[in-house]
């Protein structure tokens, strides 16, 4: 049994909380953009929320809890989807965001505490050398560089620099076990994959070192088109030109672009691709575009934009469904790959299917060394069948889908058990108290993952 | 093919070049005809055709001017007695490129060297920089070319537009045919008052890759990349295939920044480039890696069963692309080489293929993994035994017919060498910029022969593999 007082009482000189409504608002994040993990998890909440200043004190926390088999779910900035950071069985959240020290920064990399928001990474990195992370996801602001390694994938800048678990993405990671003597290890190499898109469930990540791309200039620009097909063909054009350095292409379809996502700037019957591009390749973009018969809505340094405007990938990645839920509530998203060299074709046959009923909103990355482009398609929300259906017809027809709608890592992202990050949990976290619930192949050794799908994680 | 050496055209008058020289009172000018003549070549002699159709070619004399003003006067003095020009850079060409096949004025660009401006994320210089200089300012200022030739050293930024495509860094940055890769060329053309056109974007392919013959390059402004401190290793295989597909997942690699991804097979690895470090029986892989990416690699090596070798020289990059060649033929002067490309999707078994098709004693290949419209293309520069050519043209034929495309090296136009896309609109620019041929003539057969202008137009004015 938990012995939640007994740990209360280890940790009496820790920042605490324990008022039920501000736990429970700790123990959140944006898993309501999907109703059925809203109607899964809106009770979700822990006992208590335990907020260490250091490596020494997070050492303590887990030590206490691993002693008194109390839960214990990490969490950074609360910017996930899907629930990864929500204590489904209780107990103590472990709030990282105080250990938000930038500890080294050198040629090429940046060694970090996990708890630090990914905008003042960038900030810092720039201060110092004018470098920056290589890409980040559209929570730049209120996300963590644990939380996104923890719980994320790809981002802004993956159009240029991959995925987080493609080799080379993340240096190292510094992780305590939940073991009864906490261990404190640092993973290289290939070892990362073992704690990297794992929800906390195998170890404490409580520093980072990442590599670091060069900080340009980025020009924000929003490219319109009267067609949705010729504006992926431009986005898809514009991600293969190796000589055009780009933070970010991203395709808004009508008719949500003009009517939810930048109404300010388009209408309904236009198409929008979002660019980050290097200030210095501006004059080739702008030929580039013309070529393409794109009209530029806007191609601005944001120090030349008004002062409350957003920035560009504040309208890209999961941000786009954020403003479109700011519209109405009767809206989804799905998460999809369309794998390459198909992608484009794919595209269209789910276009022609489902018209308005699947708007894709499409988010294009470099994968496996070749172009491709996930999708995080806005969906009008009937009933969860009809999600179900429109999963199903997806993935039987050559497009994966990322369930954002499982909490699980296996009904998610992964699809299937990890057995390096299962093995590790059974060494890391021996009496499976780290984010209980998440990690299906731990509770469930019977767990039936004969699929053929393709993996997002595929080692 | 044949041997025998084609008549290139017409010379000019020796009276003609005189009084065109005349006219540039106060000009470095050579005339010595030994000294000309070896400033009128270049690396032809990689390939024995070329050495044995270009070894008599040689200039009357050469320009070296001080300032673009000067090379208005070399140019308009040119134009006034009908006297041909041909520009050269560091003379790094191996396809003659650079050399002056009618005679007239070769104008060396080797004292247009200054570097005009930098900026974040971009360079301009003047046509004769040398590229290894250029690079040598920049990483003063945290920057570095995006690619170069591995003749880096001794090649200009000017030639390398002119004449080159790609080289040692294009596995990020793809070529220069790329978008994106040529910010503006400056370029100065052919006429009574020579007038200078400033080339901006997409219009810069008009004058890129053209051997000099469609307007006189005097500035070329280029986008940069970041300084990355770059790592070099060279992984040893015992087997070729295995070597070709580490090389492969490699250059696939998209969190490690690259540099040089090369595949040199056994027997040239050890015994033309690394003789202390392997055995003849080794397959190797050049690398170039950010020092970032040096545990990624490693397991990446590991995970292919590769091993790493040691004693390989620095720079790496002077081991692989042309370089490869030139080393080969330090040892022994019957190798030549060809230029491949081995299409995607099954490029490593393509290339494979092509390596068993023909022994080592014929074939070795060389590849260059390169980025190609955002992905991943391999491209061939493999050793070749030359015995004549009549074997080499069924070599050609062979890879041809294996859906390997060839881009001969053993010819000097640019419509034979298929690179450069000749069609209706750079031979109407070539007319207005250069409108009595008298640019490197004879390179550009497309304008002597309207006949093989190409009808189908192409907003990049290169062929792509």
């Amino acid at each position: 049994m938990p012995e939640l007082h007994g740990l209360l009482d280890d940790l009496h000189d820790l920042d605490v909380e324990t008022q039920p409504q501000k736990v429970k608002r700790r123990s959140r994040d944006f898993y309501w953009y999907s109703p059925i993990l809203r109607r899964q998890l809106d009770d979700v909440t822990a006992d208590a929320v335990v907020t260490p200043r250091n490596e020494a004190e997070v050492v303590r926390v887990v030590r206490s809890a691993v002693a008194r088999d109390v839960p214990l779910t990490v969490r950074g900035g609360g910017t996930g989807n899907y629930g990864q950071a929500m204590p489904l069985k209780g107990g103590v959240v472990l709030d990282l965001s105080a250990l938000a020290a930038v500890k080294a920064i050198d040629f090429g990399r940046v060694r970090v505490e996990a708890g630090a928001k990914i905008i003042d990474v960038d900030h810092a990195c720039q201060a110092d050398s004018r470098q920056e992370l290589r890409f980040h996801p559209s929570t730049r602001a209120t996300g963590t560089i644990g939380g996104y390694v923890a719980g994320g994938s790809s981002g802004i800048g993956s159009v240029t620099w991959g995925l987080l678990r493609d080799r080379g993405n993340i240096l190292g990671a510094r992780v305590v076990t939940a073991e009864a003597e906490p261990r404190i290890l640092e993973l290289r190499g290939d070892a990362i994959q073992k704690v990297n898109h794992a929800y906390g469930t195998n170890g404490v990540i409580t520093e980072l070192e990442m590599p670091l791309a060069p900080a340009y200039p980025w020009r924000d620009a929003v490219v319109a088109f009267d067609d949705f097909m010729v504006a992926c063909r431009f986005a898809d054009d514009l991600a293969r030109q190796d000589g055009l350095l780009k933070k970010l292409v991203c395709v808004l379809p009508s008719p949500i672009a003009g009517r939810w996502v930048m109404p300010d700037l388009a209408d309904e019957r236009q198409s929008l691709v979002l660019v980050m591009i290097a200030d210095h390749v501006a004059e080739l973009f702008r030929a580039f575009v013309a070529t393409h018969g794109g009209q530029c809505l806007r191609d601005a340094l944001p120090s030349e934009l008004p002062h409350q405007a957003l920035p560009l990938y504040e309208y890209s990645w999961n941000h786009t469904t954020l403003h479109c839920l700011k519209h109405t509530r009767d809206i989804t998203y799905l998460q999809t790959l369309f794998p390459p060299p198909t992608h484009l074709a794919k595209v269209e046959e789910m276009y022609r299917h489902f018209g308005e009923e699947v708007h894709l909103h499409l988010e294009f990355v470099r994968f496996g060394g070749e172009i491709a482009c996930f999708g995080l398609q806005v969906v009008e929300y009937t009933s969860e069948p009809r999600l179900h259906a429109i999963m199903d017809y997806h993935n039987a027809n050559g497009c994966p889908i990322f369930n954002p709608h499982d909490y699980t890592l296996e009904g998610g992202g992964m699809k299937k058990v990890d057995t390096l990050q299962l093995a590790f949990k059974r060494e890391a976290d021996p009496k499976g108290l780290l984010n209980p619930g998440k990690m299906i192949g731990w509770d469930d050794p019977d767990y039936d993952d004969s699929s053929d799908r393709r993996f997002l994680y595929d080692q | 093919m044949t041997s025998e050496r084609p008549d290139f055209g017409p010379r000019p008058h020796r009276d003609s070049v005189a009084a065109a020289l005349a006219e540039l009172d106060g000009l470095v000018i050579e005339t010595e005809p030994a000294k000309v003549k070896k400033r009128s070549r270049d690396f032809h002699w990689f390939s024995p055709v070329l050495k044995a159709r270009l070894d008599e070619v040689t200039a009357d004399a050469v320009v070296a001017p001080a300032d673009e003003a000067e090379v208005r006067r070399v140019l308009a003095a040119c134009f006034n007695h009908d006297v041909p020009v041909t520009v050269r850079g560091g003379g790094t060409g191996n396809y003659g490129q650079a050399m002056p096949l009618r005679g007239g004025i070769v104008l060396d660009t080797g004292y247009l060297n200054a570097l005009v401006d930098v900026r974040q994320g971009w360079v301009r210089a003047q046509a004769g920089c040398m590229m290894g200089v250029l690079d040598a300012r920049l990483r003063e200022r945290g920057q570095s070319l995006r690619f170069h030739p591995s003749t880096v050293d001794t090649a200009t930024i000017g030639g390398f537009v002119a004449g080159g495509s790609g080289g040692v860094g294009s596995i990020t940055w793809g070529s220069l045919r790329d978008t994106g890769a040529v910010r503006a060329l400056r370029v100065v053309t052919v006429e009574e008052t020579p007038r200078t056109l400033e080339l901006r974007g997409s219009h810069a392919r008009l004058a890129m890759h053209g051997f000099g013959t469609a307007g006189v390059i005097t500035e070329v402004e280029l986008p940069t990349a970041p300084l990355t401190r770059w790592l070099e290793r060279v992984v040893g295989f015992r087997q070729f295939a295995r070597a070709v597909a580490f090389a492969d997942a490699l250059a696939h690699e998209d969190a490690i920044l690259k540099r040089l991804v090369s595949v040199v097979a056994a027997p040239a690895a050890a015994r033309y480039l690394f003789p202390h470090g392997i055995d003849e029986s080794t397959h190797a892989v050049l690398v170039m890696v950010a020092e970032t990416a040096d545990e990624a690699l490693d397991e990446l090596v590991a995970a292919h069963g590769g091993s790493a070798v040691a004693a390989a020289g620095s720079p790496l990059y002077e081991y692989a692309w042309n370089h490869t060649t030139l080393h080969a033929l330090k040892h022994d002067r019957a190798w030549t080489y060809l230029q491949v490309g081995y299409p995607q999707p099954g490029t490593v078994e393509r290339v494979v293929r092509m390596a068993e098709a023909f022994g080592p004693d014929e074939v070795i290949p060389h590849i260059e993994f390169l980025r190609m419209r955002g992905v991943t293309a391999a491209s061939g520069l493999p050793l070749v035994r030359f015995t004549s050519e009549a074997r080499l043209a069924e070599i050609i034929a062979a890879h041809e017919t294996a859906g390997c495309p060839v881009f001969n090296p053993h010819v000097f136009t640019l419509e034979e060498m298929g690179r450069k896309h000749v069609d209706k609109r750079l031979v109407a620019f070539k007319q207005e910029v250069d409108p009595k041929n008298l640019l490197n003539p004879g390179k550009m057969l497309s304008f002597e022969r309207p006949e093989l202008v190409q009808d189908q137009p192409t907003a990049f004015g290169f062929r792509s593999q």
